[in-house]
């Protein structure tokens, strides 16, 4: 069962932290685009 | 507008999709032979789901890229490539994770995982290659050959537990010969929609990151103007003395 927990924590976990990678990348480039024009 | 609602549903979509995925994956029933383990398969299988439906996308954008030479094909393609790195990296370390609750190994150099884990550094690869270029048509042109070539993997990669004995079992999901309960199998099928879902999510926003990157990166040569080295001419042959 505890592996299972880490596989479960691995595969979620890295989802919700690419998204919220993304999201953090578009809020910067958009911020980026902003301030330019 | 428009597409800013559509993407907000595509992300409510999304979100609600992994956790009814997650919801099936949990209340499926224990698989007697490997009991809790049997588990990541709901997590494993998705994975490397996303992992192929990634990189047959960044194939086919890379086909059309090379046909049409029009940019957003490059960036679905490159947008495409690193949600695929991503989910088989999960793909990878998930699988040698379920591999020490069954075989109480790692890692063992078998063909299925070895030709994962070549496929993952292939890719890797080709998201340096993207970095390392700067000129967009030419980072375009030459990446699309790998996204062409790379794809080839795949045939080997899924079809290694067929054409060799490996301790990893043979495919999960075989539509003509389908070996499993039905809430286990309606479990699988919940979690690869859902990781489907998430996948067309993530690609949309990251095909806008990619988009918004070209126009930052225009707008910076539109604004530095000339470049020092644009003063200097190449010398030409047989004009000196």
């Amino acid at each position: 069962m505890r592996y299972v927990v880490i596989g479960y924590l691995l595969t979620y976990g890295t989802l919700i932290g690419y998204t919220l990678w993304l999201a953090r990348r578009l809020q910067a480039a958009h911020k980026r685009l902003g301030d330019r024009t | 507008m428009t597409s800013r609602i559509r993407s907000h549903w595509l992300d409510v979509a999304a979100a609600v999709a992994v956790i009814v995925g997650f919801v099936f994956a949990v209340a499926s029933p224990r698989i007697a032979t490997q009991g809790d383990a049997a588990r990541m398969l709901f997590v494993h299988v998705p994975s490397i789901w996303l992992a192929y439906l990634s990189f047959t996308v960044t194939f086919i954008a890379s086909v059309a890229y090379l046909f049409t030479r029009k940019l957003h094909w490059d960036l679905i393609a490159g947008s495409s490539g690193e949600i695929g790195v991503a989910f088989t990296s999960v793909a990878v370390i998930g699988g040698m994770i379920w591999g020490k609750a069954t075989w109480n190994v790692y890692w063992t150099w078998d063909a299925r995982l070895t030709l994962t884990a070549i496929m993952l550094f292939v890719y890797i690869g080709y998201l340096a290659l993207r970095r390392a270029i700067p000129d967009p048509e030419a980072r375009a042109r030459r990446s699309a050959v790998l996204g062409i070539v790379g794809l080839v993997q795949l045939i080997p990669v899924h079809f290694s537990v067929t054409w060799w004995r490996t301790l990893h079992q043979t495919n999960t999901f075989r539509p003509r010969d389908i070996q499993m309960d039905g809430p286990i199998l309606a479990a699988l099928l919940v979690s690869v929609g859902a990781f489907t879902v998430v996948y067309v999510a993530l690609l949309r926003h990251r095909y806008e990151l990619a988009r918004l990157e070209v126009e930052a990166l225009e707008g910076a040569v539109a604004v530095s103007g000339p470049v020092a080295g644009d003063a200097v001419t190449a010398p030409t042959i047989g004009s000196g003395g």
